[in-house]
């Protein structure tokens, strides 16, 4: 981290590539409020295995705002990584996932991250499909269905469900869904992102935020 | 940084511990107190050990295991809470479920399994999150290495939470006075959240650089944290745990 220190009046990320503190608290700030939104969709994933398998897109689709918001004011490289980190992290460490979840979160972040440094961090179009990318992520959360299918069945199968449940399971742990989870997470992100433009046009340009 | 997120009013996640020394937290809830990396360790085993098949009496066995731990560590009713959740899971997924049905076995099955897969990791967890505070948790990660420019986000993230009740509430508080019609209500409960939480960063940061937080330095901090025999011992046994279930496959 550079020594000098950095304080500046202007909303714009501070200058140089490296990231600095301020760099730092604003991702603090903006992960802390993807991940509420992200733990309310999780919560609602739950209640049924198709709602389950559909959270990432549903993520996706209402996250966008605080990620745009970041991806505005730190245009630097690293700050998806560490956004993306964090969320696995506390995922991980109150034990809600497997270590699936850090996995597809480090290769989502990563390609996202490449796409933002190719765009040059400024443009729309490089941030927006940096943040369809980043959805993937998410999709570790119901990943174990196919991963750990075997292990899934036997243990459904020793509790007692009737063979038309696991039947009924199996048709949702196919390949045809698994890549249905992902076009959707993706396409949901663009959208989403449309959803934070529309927003950012309408308060947040007049407020002088971004 | 160790304690600047106190300092802003937004991030005031007061933690209130006992300070019964002048230097250093002494940290004593049961008979036995864990390093914070301990805990994690025993984690780490539990989500290694979370998709491997195992027999019913294993599986018992390491839930009566880490609830053993959890109330060597002082917290009694977690370990009895756990106990008791762990018992109505295997009670709906065995004998509720199956003979039942209905609707609510179609929806819940599933997450129900996925809970008792990761049950383990759920116990470890939450002796993690009640065992430590922020400012614990981030000294024993720095201890393991994590470089900065993921602890200072990391800290700022968790002690966000808090300030982001009060403000959410406070949002409510305002919408509620004025009739907002439905369709407009998700707008107007982002659009000043995000306002604030921008604002909130904006402060932070200038306090923040005021207290050094750019100092490339090496941070102190106050909590005493030294690996103890009892720690090696939990690990040992985790290590060993995961060991036997991977050779044995579980099968007692």
């Amino acid at each position: 981290m550079a020594t000098q220190v950095a304080v500046k009046a202007s909303p714009r990320s501070s200058e140089g590539k490296v990231l600095k503190g301020r760099d730092l608290i604003n991702i603090g700030i903006f992960t802390a409020i993807y991940f509420i939104i992200q733990f309310v969709f999780m919560l609602c994933g739950g209640i049924h295995p198709a709602l389950w398998v559909f959270m990432p897109a549903l993520d996706a689709l209402f996250a966008g705002i605080p990620f745009m918001l970041m991806c505005a004011k730190v245009q630097k490289p690293g700050a998806i990584v560490i956004m993306g980190l964090i969320v696995a992290l506390i995922y991980y460490v109150t034990g809600m996932f497997t270590p699936l979840i850090l996995v597809m979160m480090a290769g989502a972040c990563i390609m996202a991250e490449v796409i933002r440094a190719v765009f040059r961090y400024t443009s729309f179009v490089g941030n927006a499909v940096a943040y369809a990318v980043f959805g993937f992520g998410m999709c570790g959360s119901p990943l174990p269905l196919w991963v750990f299918h075997d292990s899934f069945v036997a243990q459904i199968a020793e509790q007692g469900m009737g063979a038309g449940y696991l039947a009924s399971l199996n048709s949702l742990a196919t390949t045809p869904t698994l890549i249905a989870m992902f076009a959707a997470t993706f396409v949901a992100g663009l959208a989403g992102v449309y959803i934070a433009r529309g927003l950012f046009k309408k308060h947040f340009v007049k407020a002088g935020l971004v | 940084m160790r304690s600047k997120g106190a300092s802003a009013s937004a991030a005031g996640a007061a933690e209130a511990e006992p300070r019964e020394r002048v230097l250093g937290n002494v940290h004593k809830r049961g008979p036995i107190s864990l390093d914070p990396r301990t805990v994690m360790g025993v984690l780490f085993a539990a989500s290694l050990v979370a998709f491997m098949p195992k027999g019913l009496y294993v599986e018992l066995a390491l839930v009566l295991a880490v609830a053993l731990l959890q109330a060597l560590c002082g917290h009694w009713r977690m370990a009895l809470a756990f106990g008791g959740f762990y018992m109505a899971l295997w009670a709906a997924l065995n004998v509720l479920f199956p003979h039942v049905g209905g609707v609510a076995a179609t929806m819940f099955t599933i997450g129900f399994t996925f809970s008792r897969k990761i049950f383990l990791c759920l116990m470890a967890g939450a002796l993690l999150v009640g065992e430590c505070s922020v400012h614990r948790l981030t000294a024993a990660l720095q201890r393991l290495r994590v470089p900065q420019v993921v602890l200072v986000p990391l800290t700022v993230t968790m002690r966000y939470f808090p300030t982001f009740k009060d403000e959410a509430s406070h949002i409510r508080d305002a919408m509620r006075l004025r009739d907002i019609p439905l369709s407009e209500r998700v707008e107007c409960f982002i659009v000043p959240l995000i306002m604030s939480a921008t604002n909130t960063a904006d402060e932070l940061s200038r306090a923040a650089t005021c207290r050094g937080i750019e100092n490339p330095a090496l941070s102190t901090d106050t909590e005493r944290l030294r690996i103890q025999a009892v720690d090696w011992a939990v690990l040992a046994l985790a290590a060993l745990a995961v060991v036997a279930v991977a050779l044995t496959g579980g099968a007692l």
